[in-house]
């Protein structure tokens, strides 16, 4: 089937909205003495919050198939943008740094695991979102077939 | 309308999700600045100006010491965790290989600091005297007999100078992830004259 409008637009909004808390808490991991709010090196933490990220996947992109599909999106866009901040003291402010090859692998060393949880509780978060969103929808149904018609 | 494609069910969990992802994104731009400020601050602190005296006074005591700067020209508080200090002669006539004449160490528990963006100077000296003086005053003897042109307040005295510490209140106490501790902290050191590799 082939992709609407609104439904790109969702996929898009989810992915970019989801990748933000992806990116604060692989930055956060890698640097968590610098970091504001420190959650320190929780993986557990790490896994709920995770979890309450995918939720807007499932709340916003109707179908199963575009839900799944911001999940694993939002999760590798949210990692680049945490390399993207993690480069920042040498990319914007001019600080030098003496090995990049190093500065980058250590940094992919240390967070790659996250990637696993990324996924994983964001799947668990979306299916979360996906049932919110059918509750209230049947809900409304509900509501409004139990109104009575204007006389 | 633009919000005219937005469902209305979908309108709340929108918001919802714009004020979740806005605040990590607010999140990771300070954290990424206050990364970037410390170890730009780390990177810019120096030791400058180091000034290496060695007077004699009237009653024939000699005075080693060393003056230098810490310069922390960053926008956090440095916590001194050890200073160290000390100077020597190196021997080369060989017995003692070292002649060491002072030295000095503090550590954290005298609570020094250096604010933000400021330089403080610290002042190291020794009174030489007695045997130290008599073991000096051969040594000086030896080298003007090997052809050198020396007297005891213009040899080349030994300088070692070390400083460490770590900026502000961030932690800096990692058992495993050294890399965290080495992110807040700083060494510098002044060793006169420099070791040759």
């Amino acid at each position: 089937m082939k992709i609407e409008r609104s439904e790109a637009l969702w996929l898009i909004a989810s992915i970019l909205l989801s990748s933000t808390p992806v990116a604060f808490m692989t930055f956060e991991f890698m640097l968590p003495n610098v970091s504001f709010p420190a959650i320190g090196k929780n993986l557990l933490a790490v896994f709920l919050l995770s979890m309450v990220a995918g939720m807007p996947a499932g709340l916003l992109n109707e179908r199963t198939k575009y839900a799944v599909m911001a999940v694993m999106a939002y999760t590798f866009v949210g990692y680049f943008l945490s390399i993207v901040f993690y480069s920042v003291p040498y990319s914007v402010f001019g600080a030098e740094l003496a090995i990049p090859g190093l500065y980058y692998t250590q940094f992919v060393r240390f967070t790659v695991i996250l990637i696993f949880l990324f996924v994983f509780g964001g799947i668990i978060g979306m299916v979360v979102g996906q049932f919110v969103r059918d509750s209230i929808g049947r809900e409304e149904t509900k509501i409004l077939w139990s109104e009575k018609p204007d006389e | 309308m633009a919000g005219s494609w937005i469902p209305k069910e979908n309108r709340w969990a929108l918001v919802l999700s714009v004020l979740f992802s806005a605040f990590f994104l607010v999140s990771i731009s300070l954290s990424a600045v206050t990364y970037s400020k410390v170890t730009l601050a780390q990177q810019k602190m120096t030791l400058e100006d180091p000034l290496r005296t060695a007077t004699l006074l009237g009653n024939g005591t000699l005075v080693v010491g060393l003056t230098i700067l810490v310069n922390n020209p960053g926008d956090y508080l440095v916590h001194v965790a050890t200073i160290s200090w000390y100077t020597q002669i190196d021997n080369v006539s060989g017995s003692p290989p070292v002649i060491p004449l002072g030295s000095s160490s503090a550590t954290q528990g005298l609570g020094l600091t250096i604010p933000a963006k400021d330089v403080r100077a610290f002042t190291f000296q020794v009174y030489v005297s007695g045997q130290k003086l008599s073991e000096l005053k051969g040594y000086v003897n030896y080298k003007n007999s090997q052809g050198g042109d020396v007297n005891i307040t213009t040899l080349q005295y030994k300088h070692s100078f070390e400083i460490r510490g770590w900026f502000d209140d961030f932690n800096h106490e990692y058992l495993r992830e050294d890399y965290l501790n080495q992110l807040v902290e700083f060494d510098l050191r002044y060793v006169f004259p420099e070791a040759v590799a």
